[in-house]
């Protein structure tokens, strides 16, 4: 009576499933990897391939398969799974990692239009150091008629 | 007897794992780099493919 009551004994109590011990998943044969990089690093035994998911890029799959001796270097494939929709349409994938990201061009000038800006800047500059100059002299002059 | 050899043990793998671990699977000396000793333990048969992906998957589980 004690046995089928207490909940400790009896995990079928209270409709609970009795606790299984977890198996890792191994999800359809392929091998979830983050990036190239790591699916590069796996170990993989001499005579086996391996092919890995990247889960970070949809579409992209990569096989590593190493050769018979392990002084061999492994062969690395990437692939990519393209959609068929009828046995002539081959719909390829978006291609995000080739198309270069657009740049905003409207914060950048053309160096041609620049040269009259920065002779301007220059006249400025110009400017601005006569007269200070011209202030120096100006307080050197009254400080020394001050002085006198 | 056993006792001793057992206690040895211990001791020897509490001061020293890498040591002990190295003797029991013939690793090369300075052989420090998990992926490399995996690599090696693959190389010399001394686990399967399978029990390697396994082992990964319960990492990332672990780590997650």
């Amino acid at each position: 009576m004690a046995y089928i009551n207490n909940p400790y004994l009896n995990p079928y109590i209270y409709g609970n499933q009795p606790v299984q011990a977890q198996q890792p998943q191994q999800q359809d044969g392929f091998i979830g990897v983050q990036n190239e990089q790591e699916a590069r690093a796996y170990p993989v035994a001499p005579g086996k391939s391996v092919t890995f998911r990247d889960e970070s890029e949809p579409y992209r799959f990569y096989t590593k398969t190493m050769g018979n001796s392990p002084l061999e270097n492994p062969i690395f494939e990437r692939f990519r799974l393209v959609k068929e929709d009828s046995l002539s349409n081959v719909t390829e994938p978006p291609k995000t990692e080739d198309k270069p990201k657009d740049l905003d061009l409207s914060i950048y000038m053309l160096k041609d239009d620049l040269k009259p800006v920065l002779a301007q800047l220059n006249n400025v500059k110009n400017d601005i150091s006569f007269l200070k100059d011209k202030i120096k002299k100006k307080v050197v002059r009254e400080v020394s008629e001050y002085d006198e | 007897m056993m006792n001793n050899n057992m206690i040895q043990m211990l001791m020897q793998l509490k001061q020293n794992p890498m040591q002990l671990l190295s003797k029991r699977f013939n690793l090369p000396q300075n052989m420090n780099n998990p992926q490399e000793i995996v690599q090696h333990l693959l190389n010399s048969g001394q686990i399967t493919q399978q029990q390697v992906n396994q082992a990964m998957q319960m990492r990332k589980m672990f780590l997650k």
